[in-house]
């Protein structure tokens, strides 16, 4: 993985399309081309939130997954959680990309604040 | 990590040359299910050529882990990334030099099925011969099997062997033990608690496909990684929760050996922590004469001794190689270039050695004899021999003296001693040879610090550059205030301006002081111990007793003007277990005329240096 830092959020930007629906409090991701393996699992969202987003708290989200199309609708509950998330997905994957840069360096006080996201 | 220009008996320079890439590099992948003569199906993940034509037959590299064979990663990184097993370098390597490359999870770990009891079970190395079996019945395979791992996969490597399947042509077991008792649960008798305890850990974890065992252990693995990637079809995970929950009866050794001292204590189905060693099955694996290439560091645990046993013992042809770098050669560890960041030979110049090995033993006349390639530490020259201890080791005394010196003189004077309170806070610290089992890096640090806690004797500066070459006996005579304790010998550098670089260390509990004259189970070089129950003797506080035991082994050239200093601790606190459990001894080492204590060092003679 520490080769490919270089190059990973231009491949996330590049693969991933992310839409709002303000009016539908719903965030959609599309992931473009070939993938590697399941394209999502229900429980994926609400960590990704947490792990990379900072997230601390569980919202309440209804997430429908189109396999065939590599699409997810995350569907907020009220105007306030929506922007909450909408904030947190504008920087998520670099956010992703930079913890894993310095844990890399061995900067593991990055997580620390990271909540119980483990079964 | 070994110096990137020593060229001269480099093993990564002569093991054939590297050949160009026969495939594209390209690979296709697929996992899924082989089931075992008993019905247990093994996770399999298979890497091919991508541009491999229907008519070609291509051998197979196979490693079998207990470290979940491939890994599903988290989101977003699944989406655009596809590196399968994070520990494994580069499939497109190995399919490139037209290599099948094949991963398993074994039994009752990752996407497999079935449970575990105990690591490396006689019912977990006949899988090998199964998967063996389910290979050369493909359509695109030639025949050949061979295998090479890493640690736990280095082991599963090594006693692939045992099967004797004529399919398999080679084996290279990197970092294993020979010997589990000693090279790692219970080093000179002392319980490595620190490792077993994190290992067992990480294994329950994983077999129950939690990664929180990353998130405590490699927490930039955690960020990406899921879990164990399921088979194929298993869409709904259904296949991975069945197996997963099979894997809730799994056993840990740290539950079975947490409370044990001896070598002969049982673990579960009435075996003992012999039955799990590689040397035990030494008659199965020499009866294969598969050709081996094992290869370790000097800093790695104890594993750094079994690379030497199995040059003593094995009448394989073999390839040994003894560098300088840490557990699994991922990152340098030459105490004395702690500034070096990269690692030398990298991860793809090593591969591309194994591969060539392999080439030579499926395409060509194989290997004859037995060598011995070891780096010299300091000199940062490789080396190799074909007799060990190499042509010119000489052994001899430095005894310890009054003012805590040391000297080739013995002591003339009669109770001449030190006392020492042990200092229940001394530690080697976190990021040393036993820690580096879990992938850490391995830093010492100036130990002049540490030493301060600690019982020293120092040599005089050497008045010419020396060469130590093998394992360093220490013969210690000592009293104690209690009836049990552990001595902790590090072997040190002092340079001109006092700076303190590691060497190498050993331990010993005292109660397995009694040097056996019974038959060990296999050659070795040092005092032989049993470290059997009925063998264990406790201190009779107050009275002397010799406490004689071997050091890890190591090369290292000592500078003219340098200084050798022996530090003695009684306990390492970040690692072992602590002996007594209670209560503060105060042990006296005798440097006196009738009990001279000394270290006993294997010196090569300046003639034969480098004439290997």
């Amino acid at each position: 993985m520490e080769g490919l830092l270089p190059i990973m959020k231009e491949k996330f930007k590049q693969k991933i399309e992310i839409k709002e629906d303000k009016e539908k409090f719903t965030i959609t991701l599309t992931v473009k081309g070939d993938i590697f393996g399941k394209f999502l699992y229900p429980d994926e969202i609400p960590i990704i939130l947490k792990l990379y987003g900072g997230l601390k708290e569980d919202l309440q989200m209804e997430i429908k997954i189109n396999e065939k199309e590599q699409k997810v609708d995350i569907i907020l509950e009220n105007e306030e959680d929506f922007k909450k998330i909408q904030s947190i997905m504008k920087n998520l994957w670099e956010n992703a990309v930079d913890m894993l840069a310095e844990l890399l360096k061995g900067n593991y006080e990055i997580i620390k604040n990271v909540p119980n996201i483990d079964k | 990590m070994t110096d990137s220009k020593a060229v001269k008996n480099n093993p990564f320079k002569e093991i054939g040359k590297t050949p160009s890439m026969k495939y594209g590099g390209n690979y296709s992948l697929k996992n899924f299910y082989v089931e075992m003569r008993d019905g247990v199906k093994i996770a399999v993940t298979l890497c091919l050529p991508k541009d491999l034509s229907p008519s070609d037959k291509i051998p197979t590299i196979l490693t079998q882990t207990r470290y979940l064979r491939a890994m599903e990663l988290r989101i977003p990184f699944r989406w655009v990334f596809d590196e399968i097993v994070s520990t494994t370098p580069n499939p497109e390597i190995i399919t490139g030099r037209g290599y099948a490359f094949i991963i398993t999870d074994v039994r009752g770990t990752g996407a497999s099925y079935g449970i575990r009891k105990y690591p490396f079970s006689d019912i977990e190395v006949k899988d090998g011969y199964d998967i063996v079996e389910w290979i050369i019945s493909q359509p695109w395979s030639d025949g050949n099997v061979v295998s090479k791992g890493i640690s736990y996969t280095g082991t599963t490597a090594e006693l692939f062997a045992v099967n004797n399947h004529p399919a398999i042509k080679a084996i290279i077991p990197g970092h294993g033990f020979w010997d589990p008792y000693t090279d790692v649960a219970f080093p000179g008798g002392a319980y490595d608690h620190a490792f077993m305890e994190l290992w067992s850990f990480l294994g329950r974890n994983l077999d129950l496909n939690n990664p929180k065992a990353f998130r405590e252990m490699k927490p930039e693995l955690w960020l990406y990684v899921r879990g164990v990637k399921p088979v194929d079809s298993d869409d709904d995970l259904e296949l991975l929760n069945e197996a997963v929950e099979l894997h809730k009866s799994n056993e840990y050794v740290f539950e079975h050996t947490v409370d044990k001292s001896f070598r002969d204590e049982r673990l579960p189905d009435d075996t003992n922590i012999d039955d799990l060693s590689v040397f035990k099955r030494k008659p199965l694996i020499e009866k294969s004469n598969i050709p081996i290439l094992a290869w370790c560091s000097y800093y790695d645990s104890g594993y750094c001794d079994a690379i030497i046993h199995r040059f003593l013992n094995y009448t394989n042809p073999l390839i040994c190689i003894l560098g300088d770098w840490n557990h699994g050669a991922w990152l340098p560890a030459n105490q004395f270039h702690l500034d070096r960041v990269k690692v030398s030979p990298s991860p793809y110049e090593r591969i591309n050695s194994w591969i060539n090995f392999f080439d030579q033993c499926i395409y060509g006349d194989g290997i004859q004899g037995k060598i011995l390639y070891y780096y010299t530490i300091v000199e940062e020259e490789w080396k190799k021999t074909t007799i060990w201890p190499p042509k010119g080791s000489n052994y001899q005394k430095l005894y310890f003296s009054d003012n805590f010196t040391m000297s080739k003189e013995m002591p003339k004077e009669e109770n001449s001693k030190d006392d020492y309170k042990i200092n229940y806070r001394s530690s080697s610290g976190r990021f040393n040879r036993w820690w580096a089992l879990l992938g850490l890096p391995i830093i010492y640090d100036n130990r002049a610090k540490e030493d301060e806690r600690l019982l020293t004797y120092s040599s005089v500066p050497f008045t010419e550059d020396t060469e130590i070459t093998g394992q360093i006996i220490a013969c210690l005579y000592i009293s104690s205030t209690h009836d049990d304790g552990a001595l902790f010998v590090y072997v040190e550098d002092v340079d001109e301006e006092g700076n303190v670089t590691y060497i190498t260390d050993g331990e010993f509990r005292v109660i397995h002081r009694k040097i056996s004259l019974e038959q060990p189970p296999y050659k070795t070089l040092v005092p032989y111990h049993s470290f059997l129950e009925k063998d264990a003797i406790p201190l009779n506080p107050g009275e002397i007793a010799e406490i004689k035991f071997g050091l890890h082994v190591t090369s290292v050239l000592l500078k003219k003007g340098h200084q050798l200093k022996i530090a003695i601790a009684g306990c390492d606190k970040d690692t072992f277990s602590r002996y007594p459990s209670e209560g503060r001894p105060t042990i006296s080492v005798y440097h006196s005329k009738s009990h001279a204590s000394y270290i006993d060092i294997p010196i090569i003679l300046n003639d034969n240096r480098g004439d290997n």
